[in-house]
């Protein structure tokens, strides 16, 4: 059944064409040619939140038609088309289907388009089953995550967020639930790029696992690759995680509140002046140190806070402008406080940015500018005798994109300027930090072929150092070959990345991470190889397998020493991570299941001379703390009666430890006699070889129900769950100078709520 | 399906301790610091548990024995609690016992009548000092050899001089170590190679810092630690302390941690001629 529901923005204005644009213009063959091109954008009807993936499809009479997928905008252009009267029709799961008849004429025509719920008209319609995304729909590393994937996953708070869904990736491993590192195919958290409506963001994850700096109520849409990622990203080594902030409501206000042992949040949204310009704030403050902690008889140090918002403008069908603010708080202790080495850790990210998104009116061409601004704090220990690490980072970037009747041609730059500065107090004895300033400036081209089944994406990226004097050239490549229902993609490319996040990694509870160009000059660099194959053998059913091969060169690790001090060396040491996951997901009428399986295996090695004396040979070779095996993750909801009942279970091998075999006292032996009598001797650790022990495995079940109600005006959602809810006692971190073990969160059980008018 | 997939997490959760896997030290392993020195009459012996914590002390044990294999004469060593230097508290075993030259000794912590941690150690033979003739050039020397020795460290040459600049002589005692590539392994035993041309200019540049520019040297003499083979430096040359401490690196002992030494110090007097002195600048 398909309804027709027609709303067509015709252009209002026509803004003022910069001339590099022009000359990019006068090269496309467009120009002379007796085609034109349909464009515009794609809303939400109820709210005018841009529509992602929305199929527009132009037909001409009698002849065979073309179409185009909107992106993270809601923007889609059909380009290079004949002449001449058009059908167009919109389509999107979910939504009633839009039809409209378009007079195609040499130059650009712009439509742009609202969509109306279908389910909400309908009084319920199952679509769940075409339901594009989720965790099996993968190409070559990349997943597009969309809010609804996030509420699929049992939460402690009624909203959802991000961070939570992100642990039931296979791709993803995390050390627990608290400290907020995520470690993706091999790579460690600072080779991680994180990007809010493109503003950098250096540790956006809060302390307790849960939790990040994006809820999914301000998320639009996610594209996280967990590597193989296009040339526009640069300067990171593992993965992207780029997340889109929704643009907030242009057609109605609205308010929420929740409240959780965890989490009390707040948020409004709404049009200004008209419904073009909308208005987006968020607030969230943990209250599990207070609130928490009494529920499970623990403490529970872990205070954070983040606050966000958005002010977002149509100014025209062919230019939208966006200002985007966020600022995220932690302070808390990982670990057992009475361990020597662990300490209180606080960090904040700050970032700002003003997007403008132009459409020349004249020209088939997209302009996607980005200014932007990040700094990132971190301390560890009190203030005056702990360390401390300081990122901040002044941006610009651009991205044009042609579009033609075969390709898409996209090519951008970036301008980048980072000041950095840390101070280790010795947290690595041969390495000292001084202020540093840091600049690179990046170009790429990333053209979009696609040629019948078969879309390639070659791309070369350029980065110019000129602080570092530096330049590096990293090709790479996307290919989907679609046939039916089989997908087969692959991805591969060169990466490097010149500021790094320096960790002593010898200790699960050690999260400082100091900020600085490559302690020994050389910068680290990468290559990713990825391929993947997804099918959807009946309807609902979506199954993916991918394997990858990373590497990491020059990286900077921490040194073992058996002296039992909290200060290391550095060594440079090369890494690798291979493997694979497989993914299932259902959808139907009774819901949703994700069932997914990793296999990793990460491998760093490095060498010394001083190693001969250490291991008996010059290289060693080593598994790093983040090397999980095996890593199961269910998870899943369904509806009984109006109430929503989500679960998941997870299961991870153990990690990597590095045992100690026992203590004694070392009595210096040297050139001359041992006096036993008078020399006391000093402390030391008999360890195994570096990260040889396994820690026990981890598993979980987490359960939660919610249910709607409405209270006059008012939506309320109650929540009740389980976190943890067979009592497991699973670690985080392993004092091996005192045996001491600190646990990850034991059973909780949570409740929520949350009302929104 | 489900039931299937059921049956697997249950194994899975079933499967799995959540215990970390305890550390190997069980209070067998011992760490054994010292020494058998045939020119003292009383050995000591630092020896303490393995400890499974940083900041336990876990009990001795059982007892500590040696014997020296050629005779099987058994001596146990009585144990005694120390204040070290630092303040630290600690057990040294004593035993009053003067090894043989080139004997052989096995040195045993024993627990309810087994043998947990030892070492085995040869005590070096007696070694008579020969020193080559001085040779005076751009980098004049003086070779000492000592036949027989198995091994030898801390080479140093200690100088007794006195100012020559003061009205009222003042004497000074100067320890300059011999480079570690000067002390080589050859075919009879050991050479240590006095590079006195770097030495005296070592040895200016202290006392320069004491205010004397004019001296006149009295004695020569070299001081050398006679070790059993074992007592080798892991890398080349160098006894460096953040070496050494990696346990296994130096060490004889078996079931445990430490090093069990043997040697004695050799002290030599080079009986210089006034020109000899004069060529080198003494």
């Amino acid at each position: 059944m398909e309804r027709t529901s027609l709303r067509i923005r015709r252009p209002t204005a026509v803004l003022r064409v910069p001339r590099f644009l022009a000359l990019v213009a006068l090269l496309s063959p467009l120009a002379a040619a007796q085609t034109g091109t349909i464009r515009g954008f794609v809303v939400d009807a109820a709210d005018g939140q841009p529509l992602i993936g929305v199929n527009v499809f132009a037909t001409p009479i009698g002849g065979e038609g073309r179409g185009a997928s909107t992106d993270v905008d809601g923007l889609y252009t059909i380009a290079d088309l004949p002449v001449g009267r058009y059908g167009v029709r919109v389509t999107y799961v979910g939504y009633t289907t839009v039809r409209d008849t378009v007079e195609v004429t040499p130059g650009i025509v712009s439509r742009s388009y609202e969509m109306t719920q279908l389910a909400a008209e309908l009084g319920g319609v199952d679509v769940s089953a075409e339901r594009p995304g989720g965790a099996a729909d993968v190409t070559a590393g990349l997943q597009r995550i969309q809010p609804r994937d996030i509420e699929l996953v049992p939460a402690p708070d009624v909203t959802g967020d991000l961070a939570n869904y992100l642990t039931t990736l296979p791709s993803v491993v995390t050390s627990g639930d608290q400290g907020g590192q995520l470690f993706i195919r091999g790579g460690e958290p600072s080779q991680n790029q994180v990007r809010l409506d493109g503003i950098p963001l250096y540790q956006p994850f809060h302390l307790l696992g849960f939790y990040s700096a994006f809820p999914s109520d301000i998320v639009s849409g996610v594209d996280f690759s967990a590597g193989g990622y296009g040339a526009r990203y640069g300067g990171f080594l593992s993965s992207v995680l780029d997340v889109t902030a929704r643009t907030g409501n242009k057609r109605a206000f609205e308010a929420n509140g929740a409240a959780s042992p965890f989490m009390v949040s707040v948020g409004a949204e709404g049009p200004v002046a008209g419904d073009d310009v909308s208005v987006m704030v968020s607030g969230r403050r943990a209250v599990v140190e207070p609130v928490g902690s009494q529920i499970v008889g623990r403490d529970l140090p872990f205070q954070f806070s983040d606050v966000f918002g958005k002010v977002h403008a149509r100014l025209s069908d062919d230019s939208q402008i966006s200002f985007t603010g966020i600022h995220t708080a932690d302070d808390g202790v990982v670990g057992d406080p009475a361990s020597p080495g662990v300490a209180r850790l606080r960090w904040t990210n700050t970032g700002g940015g003003l997007r403008l998104l132009y459409l020349p009116q004249q020209f088939d061409l997209t302009a996607d500018v980005v200014l932007s601004y990040s700094l990132h704090d971190m301390q560890q220990g009190d203030d005056t005798l702990g360390r401390a690490s300081s990122i901040e980072r002044v941006g610009a970037e651009f991205q044009l994109t042609h579009t033609t009747r075969l390709a898409v041609i996209n090519f951008g730059g970036s301008l980048e300027a980072f000041s950095l500065d840390a101070a280790l107090e010795g947290l690595f004895s041969d390495f000292r930090t001084d202020k540093q300033t840091v600049t690179e400036v990046a170009g790429y081209v990333e053209p979009e072929i696609t040629l019948g089944p078969l879309e390639l994406r070659p791309g070369l990226r350029l980065t110019t150092a000129p602080s570092e004097r530096a330049v590096f050239v990293e090709p790479r490549g996307r290919a989907v070959l679609t046939v039916g229902a089989h997908r087969l993609s692959a991805a591969a490319g060169r990466y490097h990345q010149a500021l790094v996040g320096l960790s002593d990694r010898r200790d699960a509870t050690s999260l400082f991470t100091a900020w600085t160009s490559s302690p020994d000059g050389r910068t680290p660099t990468g290559t990713h190889l990825i391929g993947g194959y997804k099918v959807r053998p009946a309807a609902g059913v979506d199954v993916g397998v991918e394997v990858f091969y990373k590497t990491f060169d020059n990286l900077s690790v921490g040194e073992f020493s058996s002296t039992p001090a909290f200060t290391t060396q550095l060594r440079r040491a090369d890494g690798a991570a291979a493997g694979g996951d497989a993914r299932l997901e259902l959808n139907g009428a009774l819901g949703s299941l994700s069932v997914t399986y990793a296999l990793t295996s990460v491998r760093y090695r490095t060498s010394s001379p001083a190693y001969t004396v250490y291991y008996g040979a010059e290289e060693l070779a080593y598994r790093p703390g983040h090397d999980r095996r095996h890593q199961v993750s269910v998870f899943g909801g369904t509806e009984i009666r109006g109430v929503n009942l989500t679960a998941r279970w997870q299961y991870g091998s153990g990690l990597p430890f590095s045992q100690a075999l026992g203590f004694d006292r070392f009595v210096y032996i040297g050139d001359g006699p041992i006096d036993p009598l008078t020399d006391g001797g000093e402390p030391r650790v008999i360890y195994d070889q570096p990260f040889a022990a396994r820690l026990p495995t981890y598993h979980r079940f987490d359960v939660s129900v919610d249910r709607q109600f409405e209270v006059g005006p008012a939506t309320v959602t109650a929540q009740v769950g389980l976190i943890n809810a067979y009592d497991r006692r699973n670690l985080l971190a392993f004092d091996i100078f005192t045996l001491k073990r600190t646990d990850q969160l034991p059973l909780f059980p949570v409740f929520g709520v949350r009302v929104g008018v | 399906m489900s039931r299937y997939l059921a049956l697997v997490l249950l194994a899975l959760v079933a499967g799995c301790d959540s215990d970390v896997p305890a550390a190997a030290a069980d209070g067998d392993a011992h760490t054994i610091w010292g020494q058998l020195d045939p020119t003292q009459a009383r050995q000591a012996l630092r020896v303490e548990p393995v400890s499974p914590t940083l900041d336990g002390r876990p009990e001795f044990v059982g007892r500590v024995v040696s014997e020296e294999l050629e005779t099987g004469a058994e001596t146990v060593w009585r144990d005694s609690l120390v204040r070290f230097r630092d303040g630290s508290q600690g057990h040294v075993f004593l035993a009053d016992l003067r090894p043989s030259y080139g004997s052989t000794h096995e040195v045993r912590v024993e627990r309810e009548g087994e043998t947990v941690t030892y070492a085995r150690v040869t005590v070096p033979p007696r070694v008579r000092p020969v020193f080559e003739p001085l040779v005076v050039n751009a980098r004049s020397h003086l070779d000492l050899l000592l036949p027989g020795a198995p091994r030898v460290v801390g080479a140093r040459v200690l100088y007794s001089v006195v100012n020559t600049q003061a009205a009222t002589p003042v004497g000074y005692v100067e320890s300059v170590p011999v480079e570690p590539q000067d002390v080589t392994s050859i075919d009879v035993g050991w050479r240590v190679q006095i590079d006195f041309t770097r030495q005296v200019e070592l040895l200016r540049n202290r006392l320069r810092q004491l205010d004397v520019t004019r001296f006149a040297a009295t004695e020569v003499r070299i001081v050398v630690s006679v070790v059993n083979d074992e007592w080798a430096a892991p890398y080349p040359f160098t006894f460096s302390p953040d070496l050494v401490i990696v346990p296994g690196t130096v060490s004889n002992v078996r079931g445990g941690y430490g090093f069990v030494g043997a040697g004695y110090t050799l002290d030599v007097t080079w009986r210089a001629t006034a020109e000899d002195l004069r060529r080198l600048g003494l």
